[in-house]
């Protein structure tokens, strides 16, 4: 009976103080909401890095480190040391335990974006986030040797649409004074975003890369050497060398094996690295990175738990008249105490659960959005354990605050001798 | 004719082009670091662990002693018989194990420089293990004995391939635990 009627007087009180409550539970929201949102921020941030490349068993280039091979060829940073020759991709293909491989050729630039040529077997088989395959925004994959298809961020940044003629930089530098004027390209195709570096790349085939470059040999374009769109057509434009492989296999349980016979080709020294185990190494090295947002967290967290408990004292130091009343008619010092409790509680789970609200509503509204316009891939999915807790920590710390005024309520109302203290 | 220089050239850039190069780099050799690669499928796990035999035994020459001797097939027979990684509830029993004892016959291939006075012969350890673990689709993390049976492993670097992805971890002194997230 008592609880029932604590809980009723609580519910009355909350309402007669309505506007006031509501500006505190509004600050608590926020704060409640920052907290959640750096928290997600930095599981996010490891997510969205490591489904840059999925289902991907091996990366296949010339001899070199995981992280160079795994930067250049995934990422677009920094260069190849070397390439690798026609003939080794085409004795892999003949790799009973080889499923697939894509082919990549890196060395051209548009506008400071990276030119990847590559073949069918990429909008086939490249996968990123939880093996999502690459859509078309709009147009469709390269068919002709001076196709081009653009990543999201390329298209956007800028300003491209189906049909545009592109003109391709020799080398990769941001600013190139040699172009391949007699090779313009159009672009066929746009891709939808990923939130992954394939945005910020300008796919075109690998006879494409060829025929820009016939002509070229001594890295300037020598006149009337050069190919016109006209006399690529039908000629052989198979490439001699290629930057790297991507590969897939059959039975995952042979990468291991795989690997190591490609790293012991005999043929042309190769480093066949597993995509997975260098991200999990680079995002080791950037563990900095990390721990500096869980640092930001731990403020975050501290902050609003001071914040929370600075706004309840304040809210129930101005009830003592309130209480007065209460004590006057004969509640007892307990349930005055206990009103204290229930309000603190009640204005901390609702302002959790408006928290939950918000952040849900701002990442499906804001997600696609930022992945558009940024790049910034962010996918609303369930709080963990570890969220959880941190969200359950909220009503606990208001809990522990509201005994502090409910312990000195009980103790003004037991001085000053109303009703019967000895019930409690 | 082709002058002298030239000549030099090719045949110096035949020689650093020579196929034979991509095959006979020596692995890498680090005292107190050691590799295990897993490949998970199902409830049945390859592995591969390597290891300096120095981490290991203590010493990489032959034995010499009897006390060395028996140190390594006391070594030998738990690497044959205990399974390298296991379930947090111990579920896991090796199938097949091979234990193989690698030596380097070139004692300057190695990622560090030594300083010994006498002749040095350096050694692998390579454990191959192929183990069944009932409940491994569920772990979500697994636990290896390496790093607290040997104290000679200072740094455990473990590589996973399984139906769920690839993923990499390292291990420091005294760790067993490891979780298999990405």
């Amino acid at each position: 009976m008592k609880i029932r009627l604590a809980l009723s007087l609580a519910t009355a009180s909350l309402w007669y103080r309505r506007k006031v409550l509501a500006l505190v539970c509004l600050t608590l929201t926020l704060s409640v909401t920052l907290l959640l949102g750096v928290q997600y921020l930095r599981t996010e941030v490891k997510q969205s890095f490591t489904s840059t490349i999925s289902d991907t068993d091996l990366i296949i280039g010339a001899r070199s480190g995981q992280l160079n091979l795994l930067l250049y060829t995934v990422f677009h940073m920094g260069d190849a040391t070397n390439n690798i020759r026609w003939s080794t991709f085409q004795a892999l293909e003949k790799d009973a335990r080889i499923d697939w491989l894509i082919p990549i050729s890196l060395g051209d630039s548009y506008k400071g974006f990276r030119v990847v040529a590559t073949d069918k077997a990429f909008k086939e088989h490249f996968r990123y986030g939880q093996g999502q395959p690459l859509e078309l925004a709009g147009g469709q994959w390269s068919e002709g040797i001076f196709d081009v298809v653009l990543g999201a961020g390329v298209a956007r940044t800028l300003s491209h649409q189906l049909n545009d003629e592109v003109i391709l930089s020799h080398g990769g530098g941001r600013t190139s004074f040699s172009n391949h004027k007699d090779t313009p390209f159009k672009v066929t195709g746009i891709l939808e975003a990923t939130g992954t570096p394939v945005d910020q790349a300008v796919y075109i085939s690998l006879q494409g890369m060829e025929a820009i470059h016939v002509g070229w040999e001594s890295g300037v374009a020598i006149p009337g050497r050069t190919l016109t769109p006209e006399r690529a057509q039908g000629r052989d434009l198979t490439p001699s060398a290629i930057t790297a492989v991507f590969a897939g296999l059959d039975r995952k349980i042979l990468t291991f094996r795989v690997q190591r016979d490609i790293n012991q080709y005999a043929e042309e020294p190769l480093s066949a690295i597993l995509p997975g185990v260098a991200l999990s190494e680079l995002w080791r090295l950037m563990g900095q990175f990390e721990r500096a947002l869980l640092g930001i967290t731990g403020f975050v967290v501290v902050t609003s738990l001071i914040g929370l408990i600075a706004v309840l004292l304040t809210l129930q130091a101005q009830r003592s008249h309130e209480i007065a009343v209460l004590r006057a008619t004969g509640a007892s010092p307990g349930l005055i105490a206990s009103l204290y409790v229930i309000e603190c509680l009640a204005l901390a789970v609702v302002a959790c659960l408006s928290a939950l609200v918000l952040s849900s509503l701002a990442i499906s509204i804001l997600g696609p959005w930022l992945l558009t316009n940024y790049g910034i891939q962010i996918q609303l999915r369930s709080l963990n354990l570890e969220e959880w807790a941190l969200l359950a920590s909220v009503p606990l710390a208001a809990l522990l605050v509201a005994f502090v005024p409910a312990l000195s309520a009980w103790q003004t109302s037991r001085s000053q001798g109303f009703g019967s203290p000895d019930k409690l | 004719m082709l002058s002298k220089k030239r000549v030099v050239i090719t045949i110096a850039s035949a020689l650093i082009g020579s196929p034979l190069m991509a095959a006979d780099n020596p692995a890498s050799h680090l005292h107190g670091q050691a590799n295990l690669q897993l490949a998970f499928n199902d409830n049945r796990v390859d592995l591969l662990f390597e290891s300096p035999a120095g981490n290991l035994l203590g010493f990489e020459h032959e034995p010499r002693t009897t006390e060395q001797q028996q140190t390594l097939d006391r070594v030998t027979s738990w690497l044959k018989a205990t399974p390298l990684i296991n379930t947090s509830e111990s579920t896991c029993t090796v199938e097949a194990a091979n234990v193989q004892r690698l030596g380097h016959d070139d004692g300057h291939a190695h990622a560090h420089t030594h300083t010994h006075g006498e002749e040095e012969h350096h050694a692998d350890i390579e454990v191959t293990q192929v183990l069944v673990c009932s409940g491994l689709k569920q772990a979500a993390s697994l636990v290896t004995p390496i790093s607290t049976r040997f104290s000679g492993v200072e740094h455990l670097n473990i590589e996973w391939v399984g139906p769920d992805g690839q993923g990499a971890t390292r291990l420091e002194s005294g760790d067993q635990l490891f979780k298999l997230g990405r």
